[in-house]
């Protein structure tokens, strides 16, 4: 067992903010036999039945306000829902935030997810990467977390809102915060899931107007492989459902995406998120949002440059820094 | 007549009356429930049989309510055929509809059901009533209205006044505004209605966008207490995923409107996938549970039978209808709405235990310092009723049907006068599972219950209570 968390330390490679990897930063959890460390540091979850294990860390006490983490994590090898990242309250031992991946996950990429505390006033927590309650055989080859503070969010967004070749969308708002760290969007591809464009992220300081606003360099631009992003063909159930409705009340299968950003920003000024495909070329289908009349009483949507008839929002969550 | 046939003659008459007592028991309770559970109704039909046929479907799966949509021009053709266009047949029209809404009010009620009303207005002919009147005037309209309250006096639950006419159909001149609605179509719609059956109840349209809360409280301002009932919204699952919204406006109304009802021409629009879907049994089980809990008045689930609508080609229904020859088929989406109808009813009769009630994430993965680190997604939906003072009810699920989770959750009551709860299964309303549970010190721990997007019902009966269940199973 000894053995075994020393090599758990190993896996944790944390480029900056907060720096992980320390001794006794990681604990086996759950079903250790299930937890193998090759001497690279990776941590390999093997389990064919279901079952939970992982690590858990030492406690973290939370800077004032805290109310969610972001991990951001390299992985491999996870099946849908094999891989849980988990937040624990240090003072009760409850579990207070939660993720699985929604989509299966094979070569190594660098995901990231925002698990936001179910509860307020949280001082302590422990972070918990590994597998619950499900066979497992993923990889986890580094770890790294940032406290967040949610701000804006959006209730009942329902409309579906297309993002391809013609269409950008283009949603200002009002920071609320010295540094955008993520946006949350609700998001699935349309058509193949694989074949066609990725999805474009872009955060942009608003100047006097559009045009000038999108001359500028973004603040950040993130691209989303569409691999990530869960397909209305890749769920059984929409099997019998047409897919080449626009806009309208499409809402299965859509999930939460969290978009790192880290961009500085100004409390109290306008910026402006951008959706769009990352290649306007391609004329493959794109990718579905939400919104709804009035959601965001600081911003609006935009398609491309003009409204959609009324003051639209969609449907988004942001977090800033502590 | 020796002593055994005076036995044999007591026990068929103990039988006798057990039966009529058992029957009526039965109609009476189901009376007596107080449930916003109801059916959209598409299916009016001239043969009055095959109508029974149908809706005794509604009634095993103990609905009080249907709700049918009927238009003017279908009731009167005045004369034109342009329903033959439209490609009516002379069954569907005219004389044979009225036949088939008679049937319909008329065998609701012989089964003890409700029958509710939207009637349509403008819509399908671009801004007129009925095509026949090229006048648009809403006079002829409210005549029509006024001779359909007085035929089914005192038979309608309670009629809504078109759908979602807060939106713009500026073609025909249709601003979809509050003001619009209310002095233009509603006002004079109600007050015929009123002149046919004084007592009936009336709703506003079922707003689109719902909850469309700055019309409603519009149309509220603007006189609808004094001419009708209550407001109505057409809810989506998702409006009802996220609560913030529908309850907001709930508070706002009842603010102003303390006696109003909230009433529906559709809520919960689960896409069905086949007869075993779990996903639509279970968002179709939260949906109803939910509009139940926080005081829903009439909840039509759209729609009853499986078909695909015109525009998305979306599969709401829940069941295949039966005929003649043909027996109904009933997917898991139905029998998840039975357990709910039969197990979640008068709302108002039921209280909050008096004791504390915690929630324990079931699972613990790690020791750390002494402390069990439990883990489970957070926050299930969790309410807790006792009936009757003996019968105590749990729903416990989440919430979330985009990104559906489990857990295991044990659920610890303080309390040492419930005993022996067991699982209601969600597809089977008359089942009772056996739980593991034990007691630490004062608390009633029920252990390690599976917590999903499918809601996980317990009950619990008060120690000394005996309760005899028809299918009582255990593991």
């Amino acid at each position: 067992m000894e053995n075994m968390v020393s090599k758990v330390l190993i896996f944790v490679v944390i480029p900056a903010q907060v720096l992980l990897g320390g001794s006794g930063f990681w604990h086996p959890a759950g079903n250790t036999n299930a937890i193998v460390l090759q001497d690279s540091g990776k941590l390999v979850i093997r389990a064919d039945g279901s079952t939970t294990a992982g690590v858990i860390s030492k406690p973290l006490n939370t800077p004032q306000n805290c109310t969610a983490v972001m991990v951001e994590a390299s992985v491999q090898n996870a099946n849908q829902r094999s891989l849980t990242f988990a937040v624990f309250d240090d003072n009760t031992s409850d579990c207070i935030g939660y993720w699985q991946n929604p989509r299966a996950i094979g070569r190594a990429i660098t995901i990231a997810t925002v698990l936001s505390f179910s509860r307020d006033k949280v001082t302590s927590i422990r972070l918990f990467a590994g597998t619950h309650s499900h066979a497992s055989h993923v990889q986890i080859l580094s770890f790294h977390y940032t406290f967040l503070r949610k701000a804006t969010r959006c209730h009942n967004s329902i409309y579906g809102c297309r993002i391809d070749h013609d269409h950008t969308l283009r949603q200002t708002f009002t920071a609320e915060g010295k540094e955008l760290d993520a946006a949350v969007i609700l998001i699935k591809a349309l058509g193949n899931s694989f074949r066609g464009p990725n999805l474009k992220v872009s955060l942009y300081h608003w100047q006097d107007d559009f045009t000038s606003s999108l001359q500028a360099k973004p603040l950040a631009s993130v691209i989303i492989p569409r691999s990530r992003i869960i397909s209305v063909e890749n769920i059984e159930t929409l099997k019998e459902m047409d897919t080449d409705v626009i806009a309208t009340y499409l809402t299965k299968s859509e999930r939460k995406l969290a978009v790192p950003l880290k961009s500085k920003t100004t409390q109290g000024q306008r910026y402006i998120l951008e959706l769009a495909v990352d290649n306007p070329a391609a004329t493959e289908s794109g990718f579905l949002t939400y919104a709804w009349v009035d959601k965001y009483p600081h911003g609006q949507l935009f398609d491309g440059l003009t409204t959609r008839g009324r003051n639209w929002d969609i449907y988004m969550e942001l977090f800033y820094g502590l | 007549m020796d002593c055994r046939d005076t036995k044999k003659l007591q026990a068929a008459h103990f039988l006798i009356i057990a039966f009529f007592l058992v029957g009526s028991h039965t109609v009476a309770m189901s009376i007596q429930r107080d449930m916003p559970y109801s059916m959209v109704w598409f299916y009016l039909n001239p043969d009055e049989q095959q109508t029974r046929r149908m809706l005794q479907t509604v009634r095993d799966l103990g609905v009080m309510k249907t709700q049918a949509l009927i238009y003017w021009w279908q009731i009167e053709t005045l004369g034109g055929n342009y329903w033959k266009q439209m490609g009516y047949t002379e069954r569907d029209i005219g004389t044979s509809k009225l036949k088939a809404l008679d049937n319909y009010i008329k065998v609701s009620h012989e089964l003890g059901m409700r029958p509710a009303l939207r009637v349509g207005t403008f819509r399908v002919f671009k801004g007129l009533y009925h095509p026949m009147d090229t006048t648009g005037s809403v006079e002829k309209y409210c005549d029509w209205l006024r001779r359909m309250a007085t035929r089914y006096k005192g038979k309608i639950d309670h009629w809504v006044i078109g759908d979602e006419e807060n939106k713009r159909f500026p073609e025909w001149g249709w601003t979809g505004s509050a003001k619009d609605y209310m002095e233009k179509l509603f006002i004079p719609a109600s007050i015929a209605i009123k002149e046919g059956d004084p007592d009936s109840r009336i709703s506003c349209t079922a707003v689109s966008s719902a909850p469309a809360t700055d019309w409603i409280m519009k149309v509220i301002a603007l006189g609808l207490p004094r001419y009708g009932d209550g407001i109505a919204a057409n809810i989506g699952y998702r409006r009802i995923e996220d609560l913030v919204e529908l309850q907001n406006m709930m508070r706002k109304v009842k603010a102003v409107w303390p006696e109003a009802k909230f009433y529906a021409n559709g809520v919960g629009y689960v896409e069905h996938a086949h007869l075993h879907d779990k996903r639509q049994a279970s968002i179709l089980a939260q949906c109803m549970f939910t509009l139940w809990d926080i005081g829903w008045n009439s909840a039509p689930y759209y729609v009853y039978a499986f078909s695909k609508t015109k525009d998305t080609h979306q599969n709401f229904g829940i069941m295949s209808l039966p005929g003649q020859d043909k027996a109904a088929v009933y997917s898991d989406a139905w029998f998840a709405y039975q357990t709910i109808a039969h197990t979640f009813y008068n709302r108002n009769k039921m209280r909050q235990p008096d004791f504390e009630i915690r929630l324990r994430q079931g699972e613990v993965c790690a020791t750390e310092d002494g402390l069990k680190m439990r883990i489970a997604p957070p926050v299930p939906v969790f309410h807790s009723y006792i009936r009757n003072n003996n019968q105590m009810l749990l729903y416990i699920a989440y919430r979330k049907f985009r990104e559906p989770c489990n857990g295991r959750w044990d659920i610890l009551l303080r309390t040492k006068h419930w005993v022996r709860p067991k699982r209601i299964p969600i597809l089977d309303y008359k089942a009772r599972l056996a739980v593991p549970h034990h007691y630490e010190g004062d608390w009633l721990v029920i252990e390690k219950v599976k917590v999903s997007l499918e809601p996980a019902i317990l009950i619990l009966t008060r120690s000394g209570t005996e309760i005899i269940h028809s299918q009582d199973k255990e593991h």
